[in-house]
Formats: C-alpha cells, sequence, structure tokens
C-alpha cells in the first residue's frame, strides 16, 4: 500500500509540466509595465491598477498548471487581467469612486505627456485639443467597447487575441470595435467642425 | 456612417497597416476621407505615445516613492536623535557618583570585615582570661600596682 502511494506521487510529479509561470519573476519583469499600462487607463486610478496589476501575477502563478501554451503568455495575463477588472467594476466602491471623478489618469495627464517634435506652438496646441476630446470620447465609450478599443489600438494586439482574452468570438470583437471606432469618429469630425467654425 | 465614404472597418483596417493605404482607391479620390484618415492616424499615434509614457510615469511613482517624502523623514529623524541627546545626556552625568559610590562599597564590607574578626579576637580574650576586661585594673594602675617595676624603680632611686 505504501508502496502505491509513492507511485502515484511519483506519477502526480512527473505529470507536473513546466510552465514559463514558473520563473514568476522574469514573467513580471517582462510584462509588468504592460498589464500596469492596460489596468491603469481602464481603472484610471494608479493604486488600484497597481493591486490588479500584482493580483494578475498572482493569480497566473497561481493557475499556471492550467497553461497550455496555447496562447501567448501576454494573451494570458491579458486575460486575467481583463476578469479581475470585470470583477473589480463590479463593485459598488468602484461605481462611487467613478461618480465622485478622482481618478489618477485624465486628459491633462496625457496632454502633458503629448510628444511634440518640431510642432509650431499652434500645431502643438490643436493636437493637445483633439487629444483631450478623443480621451473624453473613450471614456464615454461602453466597458466592453472601451476595453476592446484600447487592447486594439493602444495594446496593439490582434482581433483573434482579443477574442481569446475577452472569451468572445472574433465577430463580437469587431461589432464592439466598429461601434468604438464610430463614437471615436464621430467626436473627431465634431471637434474638427468646432476649430474650423472659430 | 456616409455609405460613400469609407466604413468604420475599413479605417480600422487601414489604421492597423498605414502602409496599406496606398492601394486604397478610395482615398486616392475622396479628399474628405483621406483628411480623416490622417487626421485619425496622428491623434491615434499620439494618443498611443502619449498613454504609455503617462503609464510608465504613474508606474515608476507607484513602485518608487517620489524622494521628497524621505526629506522630512530623515530631518525627523535627526531631530529625534538630538532629543534623545539631549535628554540621555545629562542623566548620565548624573548617575556618575552613584557608580563611585558602587565602588566604594566593598571597602566599607572590608572594615567592617576586619571589626568583626577583632571583636571576635576580644571576645576570645575575655573569654580566656579570668577576670572580664571591665573589672580588669587600667593601663596606668597595672603599670603602678606591678611589684617588679617598684622594685626596679627603688634601684634606680637609690
Amino acid at each position: 500500500m505504501p508502496q502505491q502511494t509513492l507511485q502515484s506521487e511519483l506519477a502526480l510529479t512527473s505529470n507536473e509540466r513546466v510552465t514559463p509561470f514558473d520563473d514568476i519573476a522574469a514573467v513580471h519583469a517582462l510584462y509588468e509595465g504592460r498589464i500596469f499600462r492596460f489596468l491603469l487607463l481602464s481603472v484610471h486610478d494608479r493604486d488600484v491598477a497597481l493591486s490588479l496589476t500584482q493580483d494578475t501575477f498572482l493569480n497566473a502563478w497561481r493557475r499556471r498548471a492550467s497553461f497550455r501554451g496555447d496562447c501567448s503568455i501576454a494573451t494570458w495575463l491579458t486575460y486575467i487581467a481583463v476578469n479581475l477588472l470585470r470583477s473589480h467594476t463590479r463593485t459598488e466602491s468602484f461605481r462611487f469612486w467613478k461618480r465622485v471623478g478622482a481618478t489618477a489618469v485624465n486628459a491633462d495627464d496625457l496632454k502633458s505627456q503629448l510628444p511634440h517634435p518640431a510642432r509650431s506652438v499652434e500645431s502643438s496646441l490643436i493636437a493637445q485639443e483633439q487629444l483631450e476630446q478623443i480621451w473624453q470620447t473613450v471614456e464615454q465609450l461602453s466597458c466592453p467597447q472601451r476595453t476592446i478599443f484600447l487592447l486594439r489600438f493602444i495594446e496593439e494586439i490582434e482581433l483573434a487575441e482579443i477574442a481569446k482574452v475577452m472569451n468572445m468570438p472574433v465577430p463580437t470583437v469587431k461589432s464592439h470595435l466598429y461601434r468604438a471606432l464610430d463614437h471615436i469618429r464621430a467626436g473627431h469630425q465634431a471637434g474638427s467642425r468646432k476649430r474650423g467654425r472659430r | 456612417m456616409n455609405n460613400d465614404h469609407l466604413t468604420s472597418e475599413q479605417i480600422e483596417g487601414l489604421l492597423s497597416d498605414p502602409e496599406s493605404r496606398d492601394r486604397s482607391q478610395h482615398l486616392n479620390v475622396c479628399q474628405a476621407c483621406s483628411a480623416e484618415f490622417e487626421s485619425l492616424l496622428v491623434v491615434m499615434g499620439d494618443l498611443r505615445s502619449a498613454a504609455i509614457a503617462s503609464a510608465e510615469q504613474h508606474r515608476r511613482v507607484a513602485v518608487m516613492p517620489a524622494p521628497s517624502h524621505r526629506t522630512p523623514r530623515v530631518m525627523w529623524s535627526l531631530l529625534m536623535a538630538a532629543a534623545l541627546i539631549c535628554i540621555a545626556g545629562p542623566l548620565a552625568v548624573r548617575q556618575r557618583p552613584a557608580r563611585i559610590i558602587a565602588v566604594d562599597a566593598p571597602k566599607q564590607q572590608l572594615q567592617g570585615a576586619v571589626s568583626d574578626e577583632q571583636l571576635l579576637s576580644n571576645i576570645e580574650d575575655d573569654l580566656s582570661s579570668p577576670l572580664p576586661r571591665p573589672m580588669l585594673p587600667l593601663a596606668g594602675s597595672v603599670a603602678s600596682t606591678d611589684p617588679t617595676a617598684s622594685t626596679y624603680r627603688s634601684k634606680e632611686n637609690e
């Protein structure tokens, strides 16, 4: 009987696959910035984004045995981050702080980071205004539309990968993305017309 | 969107692969779509670079606190150290005589021990002597009563 137990334990040990998440420090060093950026732009709060980033890597390490290598490490991590984001945005505290408007990342933050390679003062101001307007439109998008928009245009993830991350069929992802882009285009055109009138 | 112009799907395809704009016949023909696409391309590029830079700045602040927060802590710790020295210094100076007394204590104990031994020897002398000490004649009178001393003195007188 003890021999059988030992054999089963040995079999279990041999079945444990080596995953990239075994070296979680290396994975963290490579992908932490990317995951933090996505979460920060989604929740607009630095502390919450940092906490969710840590939870993402902790969950990735805990669930490392279920990583089969069907997708990339970045996709797997983003999948966990999106799920954590969903459960976080469902909470009442998040809604309260969203109503209050205590956000760490806003249009002014982005405007201050705007690159201005050899732009005139006027074109810099126009660029800042356009950036502010487009960011306001992004903030008004629905949760899935905003997440898909950020994943596509900020993180530059392919539609098939976004479908895996969001656990949605590709046509649904496309539908959300094109609706988001409709809003962005409409806002952008309205802003251009307003500037043309001045 | 107007059917005569590019749809969001087409715009998305062009934004994802800006090199394909040369292959788009509509962009070559339609001035409005071309202007919109060029403008959107610039704005999306700005948005991406600004978002990356902003997130990186926030990450640095979140992971590593600003050094300006450290200066007051150092100041406070220095002030606390100075206050401790001010309080502990006089106390240490006051406690010095007490140490001297503690060093002198064994000498007194030794003196006490010597006197005890002397007392014991006196008691033993008392016990060995036929008469108790208080009953013995005084030293001067003993000298005057000594018979040998008186004879010696009388011989000298002679």
